[in-house]
């Protein structure tokens, strides 16, 4: 006799769509008071034809487990039908068989065995989850078969000819597929693995070799898959490393943060199978939760902080962390680590809880673009924006200044880079529509009236009074050319501490969100794109400096000095000022100087040539990658070229492959994020400039440039007209 | 001067020229991984180097796009000067990219002297017809102007993208001098190759 469960604790019997499991050893039962029907009769026999054919072979798994060697004498025990839940399970521990093949009683298991979930004649079959294996390998073992044994089912051999009907891939290849109601969820290949794999007593056999990584699944296989790999282990294998970072870097590509929050709050609070609270799972299944939860945090850091979702979300889990404790004790280690990670409190402690993140703060940065502020949040006083402050409507002065900042102190900077004098200078609020107003030095330079599109612009004024406009291209003739005064080391150096600071506040989701979101800017990628403008904006400088240098002699020192300062880039291992101050000089407006390139000495020519050779395109830039991939971090990569990249990885690449998330996508865009981590470790102290650098640091933050190719192109010709 | 990869043994170099946001990279995406159903990885040297069939015979093909020059079309004058064909790329949705390609075009012929310009004038994006800032008819008049073929395409098709450039290398094998263009295999490419290869 036995009893027909509803594994999902329904209380209805429904039939169709939900699975049952008949057991014989959970009848507890000694006496059947239905036993005389003849209904009821026909009914258990009905269920016991349900049974396959195919005989239990004692012997096949010879187990520690009591449960088992009882049912081997009773021919009754058959599970209807595997629950999916068991499925999953298989299908994750197959998946995770290598690293599980602890081999220990089933080495002399000749047998090849698969599972074979089908449902065969079975009336009303809905067939369940299917896993097709396509390879004749031992499977793993104890954990698998302990965890189905706990199930009470029974070990079916397939037929020859079902092995045979499954495609045959060659050894190297191998698809897992995990189906549900005859449609995949998730897809898995069998890869080499690098490293050996970490594993508590392996048995060194071939299959450790190998790893199944994701190809492609549904969000919630892919989580689920993500939460049975984990291992609680002080460190993961490489590949669920890897997945975890993969998943964590690019969720937001298929998944909300509040249809994670809610799944991870599901699996957190997800009592295991059967309705049996105390297997060792639930504490373990818990902590796996945690820890992917943990690494999102760190991962995150502020952006998290921004989302109400994430918010909520990780204040519930506190809670039930801290509830679960007590029943739970060994979720005492990963609580400590939440808490240190949210900076919270324990509630036994002095106060509640305090948002105080032991984190610092990113750098938020701000783009004043054609004075639009744009920003995440609430702008704070002391933070930096950069601002373009307007000489000519083709020209202008790239500012870094605090929110702060008076009118006053931007003039001032502004004065000394176009070296006109203070008093006869104006800052002027430019509207769209025309209008002007004039800035009191007292005023605040960024104000709220600023957003209705307008610009700032630097207005001369005269005796009266009166505020003039600059026209474009005006006198450039006796420009003191201060930068050929500068220490060519010391002006790389500030380049480099200049980039360093915008490089490093770029976070690693503005990658992302530059790859996916159909404008690739906006208030998400604010770092990205100041990094960005900066490349170009040294390119025109350079352009800028040497086109407004009236005299040839000072021009050829120029052109040298540049040169030097791009071999010290390249040095200082800065790569975006670098391919930014090549691509200056070898703008068409400077190549063309002819006069000034003659008399550059050979020496000079020759490390220009070398130099430039490092920016040849070809071969997919080919000397640039090979270069930069020797050098070793810290360094700067050149940004235009990364997100080239990854925009290729986008465009080339479908996100979603039958309905299913296309997570090796995924893994390549998570790699680019990777090489941008990758780039930044190995840093030690931050901008040690000393003192007397201030006015050489002062130079090279602000830079004055012209930014029409037109009007570059007009100066040229007016410095060496055409022969 | 040298900075200059190595050429391949019979091929042809085709530069894309054209201000940002054209769409360059996405018509060399199309022309890289138009074919492949495996992933598409970025960083792979021979990415943009084809074989294609040029008058029944093999020949490899090798497109050049340049990045990182948003104001300024900063691309090397040795490109210009030795790279075989060109494609000029502008956006019907921007009327500002249409005009930027006249001053390119007489950049090229300065630079290149007496040599043929082989180009091909594209319009992109011209599937986005909403957009639409320049009309079909000033690109072919333009061309018209420049003696080139024009094409207007969308980088989303990969029949398309093949079109424009089988349509360069048509050019560049049109243009050519009489002589024959190349010894068929150069064993030092680089050294050998900008002197000898146009005569006059």
């Amino acid at each position: 006799m036995g009893i027909m469960l509803s594994v999902d604790q329904n209380l209805y019997f429904q039939d169709t769509y939900v699975f049952y499991q008949f057991s014989s050893d959970e009848c507890s039962y000694l006496y059947c008071e239905f036993e005389r029907e003849e209904e009821w009769q026909n009914g258990v026999k009905l269920l016991l034809q349900l049974v396959p054919l195919i005989p239990a072979k004692a012997g096949i798994c010879e187990l520690s487990h009591q449960k088992i060697e009882d049912s081997e004498e009773s021919s009754d025990e058959i599970l209807a039908r595997l629950t999916s839940a068991v499925q999953r399970e298989l299908a994750a521990v197959i998946a995770l068989k290598a690293r599980k093949s602890a081999i220990e009683q089933d080495e002399d298991n000749g047998d090849k065995h698969v599972i074979v979930a089908e449902a065969e004649g079975v009336p009303d079959s809905q067939a369940g989850v299917m896993c097709k294996l396509q390879e004749r390998d031992d499977i793993g073992r104890i954990e698998l078969v302990q965890k189905l044994a706990r199930e009470n089912c029974q070990f079916l051999q397939t037929d020859k000819k079902e092995q045979e009907k499954s495609e045959h891939l060659d050894e190297e290849v191998a698809t897992v597929q995990v189906k549900e109601q005859e449609r995949n969820v998730l897809v898995l290949k069998k890869v080499q693995c690098c490293g050996p794999a970490p594993l508590a007593g392996g048995s060194g056999s071939a299959e450790s070799d190998w790893r199944y990584v994701v190809v492609s699944g549904t969000p919630e296989k892919i989580l689920e898959h993500l939460l049975n790999d984990l291992h609680l282990e002080e460190v993961q294998d490489k590949e669920t490393e890897t997945l975890l970072d993969d998943f964590l870097l690019t969720y937001t590509v298929f998944m909300t943060t509040d249809d994670l929050c809610q799944a991870l709050l599901r699996h957190y609070s997800a009592k295991k199978y059967q309705g049996k609270e105390e297997n060792s799972d639930v504490p373990c299944r818990k902590r796996k939760v945690l820890h992917l939860v943990s690494q999102w945090i760190a991962l995150y850091k502020d952006w998290l902080h921004e989302d109400e979702h994430s918010k909520m979300f990780l204040k519930t889990i506190y809670r039930n962390v801290l509830d679960d404790v007590y029943e739970y004790p060994i979720l005492e280690k990963e609580l400590k680590e939440f808490q240190k990670i949210l900076g919270m409190h324990r509630r036994h402690t002095v106060d509640e809880y305090s948002p105080q993140r032991k984190n610092k703060a990113l750098f938020h940065q701000f783009s004043l673009k054609e004075n639009w502020l744009q920003h995440r949040g609430t702008v704070t006083e002391t933070e930096e924006i950069f601002c373009h402050v307007y000489i000519t409507e083709h020209s202008y002065v790239s500012v870094k200044a605090k929110v702060s900042s008076t009118a006053h102190e931007i003039l001032k900077v502004v004065a000394e880079k176009i070296q006109h004098a203070e008093e006869d200078l104006a800052l002027v609020a430019v509207a769209f529509s025309g209008e002007k107003h004039e800035l009191q030095p007292n005023d605040l330079a960024i104000s709220k009236s600023l957003e209705a599109s307008g610009r700032i612009y630097v207005y001369r004024k005269d005796l009266a009074d009166t505020l003039n406009p600059f026209a474009e291209n005006e006198e450039s003739q006796q420009r003191s050319m201060r930068i050929l005064g500068m220490n060519t080391w010391d002006l790389a150096l500030e380049l480099m501490n200049f980039d360093w600071s915008l490089f490093n506040s770029i976070h690693e989701q503005e990658l992302i969100y530059f790859t996916f979101s159909r404008q690739g800017s906006g208030e998400h990628t604010v770092n990205l794109s100041l990094l960005l403008q900066r490349c170009n904006e040294v390119q025109l400088w350079v352009a800028t400096e040497i086109l407004l240098c009236g005299q040839l002699g000072k021009r050829v020192q120029l052109v040298k000095k540049f040169i030097k300062i791009a071999a010290h880039c390249k040095a200082q291992r800065n790569l975006n000022s670098f391919f930014a101050i090549v691509m200056g000089l070898n703008t068409a407006s400077v190549s063309r100087l002819s006069q000034t390139w003659e008399k550059i000495p050979g020496k000079f020519k020759k490390l220009f040539s070398e130099l430039e050779s490092l920016t040849d395109p070809s071969l997919n830039h080919k000397a640039y990658r090979d270069a930069f991939k020797k050098m070793k971090p810290p360094k700067i990569p050149f940004m235009p070229l990364l997100l080239k990249d990854v925009t290729f990885i986008h465009e080339g690449n479908k996100t979603f492959l039958d309905n299913l998330v296309n997570f090796e996508k995924l893994h390549m865009i998570a790699d680019t994020v990777r090489t941008l981590r990758h780039c930044r470790t190995n840093q030690f102290g931050g901008d040690m400039s000393p003192k007397e650098h201030q006015e050489l640091k002062s130079y090279v933050n602000h830079l004055y440039v012209i930014d029409s190719q037109q009007a570059l192109f007009e100066l040229s010709h007016r410095i060496e007209p055409r022969v | 001067m040298a900075g200059l990869g190595p050429r391949p043994a019979k091929g042809y170099r085709v530069v894309l020229l054209g201000s940002v946001a054209v769409g360059k990279t996405a018509l060399a995406t199309q022309f890289a991984c138009g074919s492949f159903p495996e992933q598409c990885e970025p960083s792979v040297e021979e990415l943009f180097s084809k074989v294609i069939e040029v008058n029944a015979a093999p020949a490899l093909l090798e497109i050049v796009d340049t990045v990182g020059a948003e104001h300024l079309v900063t691309l090397k004058d040795l490109y210009i000067k030795n790279s075989d064909g060109f494609v000029v790329l502008y956006s019907v949705c921007s009327e500002a990219s249409f005009e930027a390609v006249r001053p390119l075009r007489e950049r090229m012929g300065r630079l290149r002297g007496p040599k043929a310009v082989p180009l091909v004038l594209v319009g992109t994006k011209a599937d986005l017809d909403a957009e639409r800032q320049v009309l079909t008819a000033r690109g072919r008049a333009l061309a018209r102007e420049w003696r080139c073929p024009f094409l207007e395409v969308t980088a989303k098709s990969k029949l398309m993208v093949d079109q424009v450039f089988t349509q360069v290398v048509r050019e560049v094998e049109a243009l050519a001098p009489p002589e024959e263009r190349a010894p068929a295999l150069p064993t030092h490419a680089q050294d050998t190759w900008p002197s000898e290869r146009f005569i006059g």
